[in-house]
């Protein structure tokens, strides 16, 4: 199968060219994300009972990152951004590539920025950020045009990547979560928001929790590590009430694992102080 | 196979047909049909009812199956979930009570739109109490869900949009109930959704910090804000009222404060919603009103978080030099007292003054700054900004390094003065810059930490004597003199400043009290009601008319004294109250007329304590008040009395615990007053039915007014008829009427 990051031809720009865009100063030269790889997940589906979303801005940096190492870990998960288009950083401040979500594929992105300029965009680490993300799913998502409930059986980029790189997107296939973790205050604010908007016409409860991560690669890997370890101690926590329940079948319990997410989240807190973190119980 | 072996098989089955009906949602009917039995019979194994359980709660919130389908599913489905309900195991119960509110609304339509389904309906409404059932009790993931089901019987049972153009056909609301239904009983489930909304409700008013409960039904609310007009004001006022930092706020734990937060954020960004949602609609204004209060408290609440101490200290006025260390000081453990600030640059020849005293800041520019410049309104505001954010231990540390100035300021005064006077402790390395003098204030300084640090104990235990002790020390030398002038008693103010004083905070509170707003709507708070809890006018009243009669007696007593021995007219400051309150009822007797009957009552309530007490103790009574005001009061407004103000009038005679024999005068001049005669005899007659103690009194003037007046004997005839009918020679009528 073709890859069509094969399409631009290799080589630098002319140095005319290169000196007509200096180096935007947020420029921090940064190593590549791994491969994604994504090995089989150890443990059976019943070993994650909750299935996971991660919202940012543009759905490229930080959900994506933590996209990655949850579906990696073998979460079932999905992600959004709640901007209203996908900006990435241009030439210059002022000059920023904007795109449409749904509509653009990362792969798209790839092709056209790394033609444009690759040693610009590769030492920004957006094309890295954009290879990993194609391999990852097809195209960024709005949280906003999300039509929750709709099965996303076959929705995901499988075509584009080849069985070989499946992730673990395709087990949401009711098209539904428990959890949401966004990455900035502004996006949690916007999806509580948009499901306050969208009325709850599933009656279904879920968690929307914010994790602030600032806006650059290195925090974004740091923010994904501490989204990882609180999906397991979610993960653990549902698991272990679900046992419980099977093992005994048992009166009422004050603790379902919907009553101890503060208290989770609190003891998760207090491990990483740097990522502040909110949380409301709302419903889809 | 094994019984295992025999689920496994059936649920790969089922797992292949709910893989068909996520591609496909027109087989929905057919499937569920079909493995309905199967997955919900009680003696099905467990992994399949949670199965089943799981998957209707998917088909019912399926977005891609029309209503229409989903109601017929939902017929169909009635008896398996009222069986489902009997589960015990939460995720069990989740998803069936998900299912439920979906097909709340459908089940609904269904029986307005056929009266006779009424089987249908019951068992809706067996599913619909053993859910409700749970509300309160069940575990915290099936009260969850129970909270959603509750507000879609809200949002069913309430009416919808009246206007026509605002009403989506597919919304289901008691608007769409055809009259007359009968099994569907309009005003039955109207007062059951109303229920429901205060049971939501109350969760705010409880104080609990039950988190997940308390933001599921924040994010449930704005639903009912939006759609439902007949309830959403009593939603917003709960919201407006709710303030969740405040419950937080005194706890310290790690987990409360973190659920503080997202609570307040919760509300925030639902009052943020409906804010925009009704923009320019009657409730923008206060509700953005409330999102900044919220606002408001939580930059307080986060201020005393110690991590942001840096930026609350910022804010206030005094000790800015500091502060940094303060708080890495505190953040270690390590507790530092204010090193001492520069007052070591204040040498001898300055004087010690109040200032130097208690200046705790380096800075030279803030130490120079007159505060006596700032409006009195800024400084109280600053004053009170600092003291809520300031932290315990600053103010101690501050406290005490104030003292052990004041200590040595003792200690100077009763030794020989040295040449300066000895540096105050040392206790910063850092600041070692700021010693004067260098080489040998290092000895001096640990003597001196040494000895400031027993002292500062003796202080705290013995505080009182501090003053007094300046005064014993004075000292012979220009130095000590001058640090000792300062700090003297201040004398006793005269009788004469005592008044003036007096008139002066008088005047200002009923300044105060003219500018305050009537209170809008009177509260009946019934027998729980404290006097004076809010600072409103009725509140001053209350606080002023209880000052003259019981708060002040003592001390006028003792003043009264002073100034006989000085052969000094002195003018009790009670009666100087009572002289004011006067006035300001005389300044608009009808509209203040509460504010006489507040003070009078008072009067007399304390008329009768003093009579007792001065009973017991065998002394002579303070001169009852209560009369003599009554008296004057009237007095002051029979002149101005008019027809018109019969209300008024009559409600003040009513309210008033005794009507004294002056007054009564004043009214018989009324009823001489061919203008206002009605309103003297509609008194007359009230007092008669209502007042007994003072009938006889009464009867007797209008007996008077009736033999004597022969323009009102008409009037009068009507009472005696009525009371004394053998006055007016008639038999009498009542036994008790004129005995």
């Amino acid at each position: 199968m073709s890859k069509p990051r094969s399409t631009t031809p290799p080589g630098d720009p002319p140095a005319e060219v290169l000196a007509l865009y200096p180096p935007p100063r947020n420029i921090k030269p940064r190593t590549p994300p791994p491969p994604p790889g994504i090995p089989g997940r150890q443990g059976a589906p019943e070993d994650f009972p909750l299935k996971f979303c991660t919202v940012c801005a543009n759905n490229q940096n930080r959900s994506m990152e933590a996209h990655l190492v949850l579906s990696q870990a073998g979460f079932p998960v999905i992600s959004f951004g709640t901007g209203s288009a996908v900006r990435l950083p241009g030439p210059s401040i002022d000059k920023p590539n904007i795109y449409a979500f749904n509509a653009t594929s990362y792969d798209e992105m790839y092709t056209e920025l790394k033609s444009r300029d690759i040693r610009l965009y590769t030492a920004n680490g957006l094309l890295g950020m954009l290879d990993r993300n194609r391999k990852i799913k097809r195209s960024p998502e709005r949280w906003q045009d999300w039509q929750v409930g709709f099965p996303r059986t076959g929705a995901g980029p499988v075509d584009k990547r080849g069985d070989a790189e499946k992730t673990y997107s395709d087990e949401v296939e009711s098209g539904v979560v428990d959890v949401v973790i966004t990455c900035e205050e502004r996006c949690w604010d916007a999806v509580v928001d948009d499901l306050i908007a969208r009325g709850a016409p599933l009656n279904r409860l879920v968690h929307v929790i914010n994790v602030d991560i600032r806006d650059n690669h290195e925090e974004a890997a740091v923010g994904g590590k501490g989204i990882l370890e609180l999906a397991k101690m979610l993960t653990a926590a549902a698991k272990e009430e679900k046992e419980k329940a099977a093992n005994e079948a048992r009166d009422f319990d004050r603790s379902s694992v919907d009553g101890r997410v503060p208290e989770i989240l609190a003891e998760w807190q207090e491990k990483h102080p740097t990522l502040p973190v909110l949380w409301t119980a709302s419903y889809f | 196979m094994a019984e295992g072996d025999v689920v496994r098989t059936k649920l790969s089955h089922l797992n292949q047909a709910r893989e068909i009906v996520l591609q496909d949602p027109k087989f929905y009917k057919d499937i569920l049909g079909g493995i309905l039995p199967h997955i919900v019979a009680s003696d099905a194994a467990v992994e399949l009812r949670r199965w089943g359980a799981d998957f209707l709660a998917e088909t019912f919130s399926s977005p891609r199956i029309t209503p229409q389908t989903k109601q017929e599913l939902a017929l169909t489905c009635l008896e398996p979930l009222l069986t489902l309900l009997g589960e015990l195991e939460t995720g069990i119960l989740k998803n069936v009570i998900q299912s439920s509110s979906s097909i709340y609304p459908l089940i609904f339509r269904y029986i307005c739109n056929n009266k006779t389904e009424a089987a249908a309906w019951q068992k809706m409404v067996s599913i619909k109490s053993k859910i409700l059932s749970m509300l309160d009790s069940a575990a915290e993931g099936v009260r969850l869900a129970c909270i959603k089901f509750v507000q879609r019987i809200i949002l069913v049972q309430t009416p919808g949009a009246s206007d026509p153009r605002l009403v989506d056909k597919s919304e289901v609301s008691l608007t769409i109930v055809p009259l007359n239904h009968p099994i569907l009983n309009i005003h039955a489930l109207e007062a059951e959704a109303h229920g429901l909304l205060d049971r939501l409700l109350n969760v705010f008013q409880d104080g609990t910090l039950d988190a997940p409960i308390i933001t599921a039904i924040l994010n449930s609310l704005p639903a009912l804000v939006k759609g439902r007009a007949a309830i959403s004001n009593k939603i917003l006022n709960v919201l407006m009222a709710y303030n969740p930092l405040v419950v937080a706020a005194k706890s310290m734990v790690f987990k409360e404060r973190f659920i503080a937060r997202s609570l307040e954020k919760t509300l925030r960004t639902i009052l943020t919603h409906l804010a925009r949602a009704s923009s320019g609609g009657p409730h923008a204004g206060k509700i953005q009103q409330h999102i900044q209060k919220l606002l408001q408290s939580k930059a307080e609440f986060s201020i005393e978080v110690p991590k942001s101490n840096k930026r609350a200290m910022s804010t206030t006025e005094i000790d800015t030099v500091k502060r940094t260390k303060y708080t890495t000081a505190d953040a270690e453990g390590e507790y530092t007292p204010t090193p001492p600030p520069p007052t070591i640059q204040v040498q001898p020849s300055n004087g010690t003054t109040y200032k130097t005293l208690f200046t705790l800041t380096g800075d030279q520019a803030l130490s120079n700054f007159d505060v006596s410049q700032l409006p009195l309104e800024m400084a109280t505001q600053i004053t009170l900004a600092t003291m809520y954010s300031i932290s315990p231990q600053m103010l101690e540390s501050s406290i005490n390094e104030v003292r052990q100035r004041l200590s040595r300021l003792v200690q100077a005064a009763a030794k020989v003065p040295p040449a300066r006077p000895p540096p105050p402790p040392q206790l910063d390395d850092e600041d070692d810059d700021y010693i004067p003098g260098g080489g040998d204030a290092e000895g001096e300084l640990s003597m001196q930490t040494a000895k400031t640090g027993a002292e500062g104990v003796n202080y705290s235990e013995d505080s009182d004597d501090s003053y007094e002790g300046v005064k014993e020390l004075v000292p012979s030398t220009a130095q000590g003199r001058a640090a000792a002038m300062d700090l003297v008693k201040m004398p006793d103010l005269s009788p004469e400043q005592i008044q003036e004083a007096c008139e002066g905070t008088l005047e200002r509170m009923f300044e105060t009290i003219t500018t305050l707003d009537k209170p809008a709507k009177k509260e009946k708070a019934g027998i729980t009601r404290l006097a004076a809890t809010s600072l409103d006018r009725d509140g001053w009243i209350t606080i002023l008319s209880r000052l003259s009669t019981r708060g002040l007696s003592g001390i006028d007593a003792e003043i009264q004294a002073k100034a006989q021995e000085n052969r000094m007219h002195y003018e009790s400051l009670s009666s100087q109250i009572r002289q004011k309150l006067f006035m300001y009822v005389m300044g608009d007797f009808r509209t203040r007329m509460d504010a006489a009957v507040t003070w009078l009552n008072e009067e007399w309530y304390n008329d009768k304590l003093q009579a007792m007490a001065a009973k017991e103790s065998n002394r002579t009574p303070l001169e009852p008040q209560y009369a003599k005001w009554m008296t004057k009061i009237m007095d002051g407004i029979f002149p101005f009395l008019e027809t018109s103000d019969r209300n008024i009038f009559l409600r003040f005679l009513s309210e008033l615990p005794v009507i004294p024999p002056p007054v009564l005068a004043n009214i018989r001049g009324l009823c001489l007053d061919p203008e206002r005669s009605n309103l003297g005899f509609l008194a007359f007659q009230y007092l008669c039915m209502l007042k007994p103690p003072v009938r006889q009194q009464v009867l007797d003037i209008v007996e008077e007014l009736w033999q004597n007046h022969n323009d009102v004997k008409n009037s009068a005839r009507k009472l005696l008829v009525k009371f004394r009918p053998h006055v007016v020679g008639l038999p009498p009528k009542d036994p008790n009427g004129s005995t």
